[in-house]
């Protein structure tokens, strides 16, 4: 178990009950945990938590320049990716109703939230921007093919897992809670996230509600 | 016999109209129709429809809760553990009868009781079991039930309350059980009740103990969760909105700051290749296995080319040069000479003198000599084969060996 850890950590996974029980099991054992820490601080390496303790993985130790490359191309991905996975997760929670859908362990049936999609002309169309924008268009132009496309990033990217294929049940993993972390940090930090929400057109038109 | 025939019609019925009881489960309540009259009429007698007004019905509490229990359907704010108490409560109060009926010497009554005693001791159990596994329910589905963080809070802190209510009343089963029932241990008199109260109740204190406990952390920290999350949705939310009215956003690069922040420093990871040793014996049969599924190489030859022409210009054909092999030229020569000369030549003897740079093996040179024999083109067509043979060491085998050539013109 040891070793498929490291080499999961390794990889650049998030290990939590939900994405691999077993792995997550063996880490939450303070003995074998303390192990793995020890042989990751020769690799330049440590064991981090995300943000609710629901999944570890790995970062480095120190920055140096070769550090400081790779940071740089995880932060390229992370821009790319965190539009499409924001949007993806407010359409669901639209859709379904649950407000807890971004906890790790939260379940997406894919056939009652395409069901509860086609009936609604709104949803349908945000479906196909969240598809744009993801580039997860279907040459077919069907929605189900691009909600399962989407559904297919997501959990290659590992924000998801398969969690019953018959079923087309989904799972969220614990790296909705990095995600999340990013979002909290963007928001503190990035002045154009802090100011009001307001858009040219809405501005110069004066159509936002106040409240 | 009565009762058995009344349990009989009850199950019967129940059996008969499973479609209304399913309906009636599903929608809540059930209207008389001049179709469902009669069934209705029976389940009603049976006491499974409970009648709301003239022509409305519901399902009876008790088989609803059971259906509940079977479906694993979620209800809010269900009391749970309520009747622990009371249940407790009679199993002492028909303890104290069986005391009464004995001091009487009444057999017959103390049977009646006991029967009565077994019955409340599964009640009991029961109501222990029920109330924790609609506890579970609730807490394995998240509340799955209400959609919103808000509610989902409520529900979560009213089930925390039926789980605290539930360890209360199984903490007051203990102590009235430490009180009275150590007493009656061994007393031959009370094996009747003792039996089944520490089979059936006192036996599983403890793993009702875990399972209320583990339910109990299970709700706290998904409460825990549920609070923590609820500035996480907002964010979110707010980030949404703000990609809607501004998609060309895009963070600022953060990379470059001296302090980066805490998920910055994460490893995406390195992609692992691993090689087989191959002078590793044991790895042979994985590595065979393997090289017979690749797909034979396709050879290219890479044509050179100067820059800004084509490797060979299309109106330049290729120069074809044909040369016959060097054995070939010397068979010619040797066949030539031959014919020409006054008596026959040795295919052997001219090999061994004037084949020696090629280094041909004799037996190969007659073989080839052989051959030329069948061609039909000049100069092998003008001359003449003769072979030396020899039967070998063992005649009649039939084998006959050549051991040289003539050949001579015609």
């Amino acid at each position: 178990m040891f070793e498929r850890v490291i080499l999961l950590l390794l990889q650049g996974e998030f290990i939590c009950a939900v994405s691999h029980p077993d792995e997550y099991r063996f880490l939450e054992d303070e003995r074998d945990r303390d192990e793995v820490v020890r042989y990751l601080g020769r690799l330049n390496r440590r064991l981090t938590q995300t943000p609710h303790q629901s999944g570890y993985y790995l970062a480095f130790s120190h920055l140096g320049d070769a550090e400081r490359e790779s940071v740089k191309g995880h932060f390229q991905d992370l821009k790319g990716s965190l539009g499409p996975v924001v949007l993806f997760f407010q359409l669901v929670m639209r859709t379904t109703s649950q407000e807890d859908l971004l906890m790790p362990g939260a379940l997406l049936e894919t056939s009652s939230i395409m069901s509860k999609i086609d009936q609604d002309a709104g949803l349908r169309n945000e479906l196909q921007n969240v598809a744009l924008i993801s580039r997860a268009t279907a040459t077919d132009g069907a929605y189900r093919t691009m909600f399962d496309k989407l559904l297919g990033k997501l959990k290659t990217d590992g924000y998801l897992t398969l969690a019953n294929a018959e079923r087309g049940l989904y799972q969220v993993t614990s790296k909705m809670e990095y995600l999340l972390d990013v979002v909290r940090f963007l928001q503190e930090n990035d002045p154009a996230l802090s100011k009001p929400q307001v858009s040219e057109e809405e501005e110069l038109a004066g159509t936002r509600p106040l409240l | 016999m009565k009762a058995q025939n009344v349990l009989r019609g009850a199950l019967g019925a129940l059996a008969a109209h499973q479609d209304l009881i399913q309906e009636a489960y599903e929608r809540g309540s059930l209207r008389r129709t001049a179709e469902s009259a009669r069934a209705i009429t029976v389940l009603n007698q049976y006491r499974l429809l409970i009648a709301d007004g003239p022509d409305n019905y519901h399902l009876s509490r008790l088989l609803s809760r059971l259906l509940d229990d079977v479906t694993q359907r979620q209800r809010l704010y269900e009391s749970l553990g309520e009747s622990i108490g009371p249940l407790n409560e009679r199993i002492y109060t028909l303890k104290s009868e069986f005391a009464s009926a004995a001091r009487a010497g009444h057999a017959d009554e103390m049977d009646l009781v006991a029967a009565n005693f077994h019955d409340a001791c599964n009640d009991l159990s029961d109501a222990v079991a029920t109330s924790l596994s609609r506890l579970l329910v609730q807490a394995e589905s998240r509340f799955g039930v209400v959609g919103s963080l808000s509610a989902k809070l409520r529900q979560n802190e009213h089930y925390l309350r039926q789980a605290e209510k539930i360890s209360e009343a199984l903490s007051a089963l203990e102590r009235s059980q430490d009180i009275a029932w150590d007493i009656h241990d061994g007393d031959p008199l009370y094996e009747d009740l003792t039996d089944p109260y520490h089979r059936i109740v006192a036996r599983r204190m403890g793993e009702w103990n875990a399972e209320v406990l583990r339910v109990t952390a299970i709700l706290k920290t998904f409460l825990f969760r549920l609070r923590s999350v609820a500035p996480d949705v907002r964010r979110l939310r707010d980030l949404a909105d703000f990609l809607h009215h501004n998609p060309g956003y895009e963070p600022p690069d953060l990379t470059e700051q001296n302090v980066l922040p805490e998920w910055l420093h994460r490893d995406p990871g390195i992609r692992l290749r691993t090689h087989p040793d191959v002078r590793d014996d044991s790895m042979g049969p994985e590595l065979e296995a393997i090289a017979r599924k690749l797909p034979a190489a396709r050879v290219i030859i890479p044509r050179k080319r100067e820059a800004g022409s084509l490797a060979r210009p299309a109106s330049e054909k290729p120069k074809l040069k044909l040369a016959p092999p060097p054995q070939k030229i010397q068979l010619i020569r040797f066949v030539t000479r031959a014919v020409a000369s006054s008596e026959p030549l040795s295919a052997r003897k001219w090999n061994q003198s004037e084949n020696s740079s090629l280094n041909i093996a004799d037996d190969l040179w007659l073989f080839l000599v052989m051959q030329a024999r069948q061609s039909r083109v000049a100069p092998f067509n003008t001359a003449v084969f003769r072979s030396v043979e020899y039967r070998g060491a063992a005649p009649i085998s039939k084998n006959v060996f050549v051991r040289d050539i003539l050949v001579h013109g015609r």
